[in-house]
């Protein structure tokens, strides 16, 4: 029960932040600039390069946002009034994990239609090859930003300090994301989008079940 | 939504007499603390401390910075988890990791901070729902809490943009939001002015009136005396004294003084050094004397032998008081000794 209530308090505070914004609107605003200034990316269709840039930006940002979020909520002594109820304490975490992945997920999707109109407008791509292209990419996608999103709560949980968290949340977090990425572009016998996908569930679990572990037996 | 755990509304309108009925637990202590230790590293932060309270008792828990009240607090409150000893609940064992306690706490700690989105409202909502409060009766209790604290106009405002009484407000409003049973108050007067200090002596004590449990800690003696029914006095994470507020006076029977006022054409005083219970005497203006009296002397017969001693001087005397030594001397004292 206390889990559904802190997603949707989670989410109510995260889709009203600027970076929220800036993800939301921002991120597919600066795909369709880029696309129309930069002649390089006409090789590849709009919405996969649009996919591909959201999901590496949006994805860092959130990460950075996560982590250095939690740093300064438990300096702050935030969760001690959630921690004084009967909430399960991997509840906690796991809540913003949900709220924060939905969200930037929204985003990357409202990015992606965008990109997929502009294509449908703008070349003689055939849809069923644009879509093609779009399930890989919405593939890795979510398996990075999962991936990234989860590391960067363990990050932010383990760090006393912002500006640690942030650069280990860009750089390892990033880092370790891209191994739902790399095999899919280099062996091309590989199934991206099983591969990605397996792949990004499988870690993304395992952080949060360090995380719910963390939480547990660290004090906050 | 469960509302087990709450406070039933026909007990807490019952008195104290026909509760002690209904509960025949209440011969043992509410909350019992067992030889309770807790090291920060080398440092000892709370050393064997036994510490029990009862059923519907206002407990204040003094001493001086950093001798381990809020680590007692947030031990009672589940926020630290590893410490040696055992915790005891109507009679039975807390476990560390599953507080039993969570389900009938208010707790205000000293320093905690909101997330800068919510607003005040938005805060309440999500605790009492967290707490398990009814969902249909919520948004009137958030409204009557909001009325007890004084915050019913800024109920739609950011939290972040409320001075720091107002915050302080918010964080008793959200102690008291599900009705619990119990409550921890860590230092709850910090930060406001003597008109809100009052009110929230009123609201602690009318909360104890409906039988509800408190444990009150601060530095303000003053505060202290005023509400609570026991005192607990700690230094150095030992609990050095625990009585009521006249026990404790009563207790460190030291310095009782006697001031006198004499009319103003009494130019010869007595001498009141000849009284073999005066410890000495001090002339604070031209007609105005003060006698301290030795430690552990019987009161009564000394105050019969100086007003003896008036009588047969004829003495002309406006007034003649009795000095109590203040909390704060006992507190002092008890602390100095320690130290």
């Amino acid at each position: 029960m206390s889990l559904g209530l802190l997603i949707r308090d989670e989410f109510k505070g995260f889709y009203k932040s600027k970076v929220m914004m800036v993800l939301w609107i921002g991120m597919p605003l600066l795909s369709l600039v880029i696309s129309y200034l930069s002649p390089d990316t006409e090789e590849i269709p709009l919405s996969v390069f649009v996919s591909l840039m959201v999901s590496s930006l949006s994805g860092t940002l959130a990460a950075v946002m996560l982590s250095t979020t939690i740093v300064s909520e438990k300096e702050r002594h935030v969760y001690d009034l959630f921690l004084i109820r009967p909430v399960k304490r991997w509840h906690l975490m796991f809540s913003k994990f949900v709220a924060v992945y939905v969200c930037i997920m929204i985003a990357t999707v409202l990015s992606i239609l965008l990109g997929l109109v502009v294509d449908l407008i703008k070349t003689d791509i055939h849809v069923d090859i644009l879509l093609d292209g779009l399930w890989d990419s919405l593939a890795v996608s979510m398996s990075t930003m999962a991936i990234s999103c989860s590391f960067s709560i363990l990050i932010g949980l383990l760090v006393n300090s912002t500006m640690v968290a942030a650069i280990l949340a860009i750089y390892a977090g990033n880092q370790l994301s891209m191994v739902a990425v790399l095999p899919g572009i280099f062996f091309s016998e590989v199934n991206t989008v099983l591969y990605s996908l397996s792949v990004g569930i499988v870690l993304a679990l395992i952080v949060n079940i360090a995380i719910a572990f963390v939480i547990d037996r660290k004090m906050l | 939504m469960s509302t087990k755990f709450l406070k039933h509304p026909e007990i807490s309108n019952i008195s104290k007499s026909d509760d002690l009925i209904q509960h025949p637990t209440d011969r043992q202590p509410f909350l019992e603390l067992r030889q309770i230790s807790k090291l920060y590293g080398d440092f000892t932060a709370l050393d064997n401390l036994n510490l029990s309270l009862k059923r519907g008792e206002i407990l204040g828990y003094i001493g001086p910075n950093g001798a381990g009240k809020t680590t007692t607090m947030k031990i009672i409150v589940g926020l630290i988890r590893s410490y040696k000893g055992t915790i005891l609940l109507d009679g039975k064992t807390v476990n560390k990791l599953e507080n039993s306690i969570h389900k009938i706490l208010g707790y205000l700690p000293q320093d905690v901070g909101f997330q800068t989105w919510r607003t005040v409202y938005h805060l309440l909502d999500t605790f009492g729902r967290l707490s398990g409060y009814d969902t249909d009766k919520l948004p009137a209790r958030i409204d009557d809490v909001l009325q007890k604290v004084g915050l019913k106009d800024v109920k739609h405002k950011k939290i972040v943009h409320l001075s720091s009484g107002m915050q302080q407000k918010l964080r008793l409003a959200q102690a008291l939001l599900h009705e619990p049973q119990f409550l921890v108050l860590d230092e709850p007067m910090t930060g406001l002015d003597p008109s809100s200090r009052y009110q929230m002596k009123k609201i602690i004590r009318q909360l104890a009136d409906e039988n509800i449990t408190i444990f009150l800690s601060s530095h303000i003696l003053s505060d202290v005396q005023d509400i609570a029914d026991r005192i607990a006095i700690i230094n150095h994470g030992k609990i050095l004294n625990v009585g009521t507020p006249q026990e404790l006076q009563a207790k460190f029977n030291v310095g009782n003084e006697i001031e006198i006022i004499f009319g103003e054409n009494q130019k010869i005083l007595p001498d009141f050094m000849k009284i073999p219970q005066v410890a000495h005497t001090k002339k604070i203006s031209a007609n105005k004397t003060v006698l301290t009296l030795k430690p552990k002397i019987n009161l009564d017969q000394a105050l019969v032998s100086i007003m003896n001693e008036l009588t047969n001087q004829k003495c002309i005397v406006r007034s003649f008081n009795l000095l109590q030594p203040s909390l704060e001397e006992v507190y002092l004292r008890y602390v100095e000794e320690d130290d």
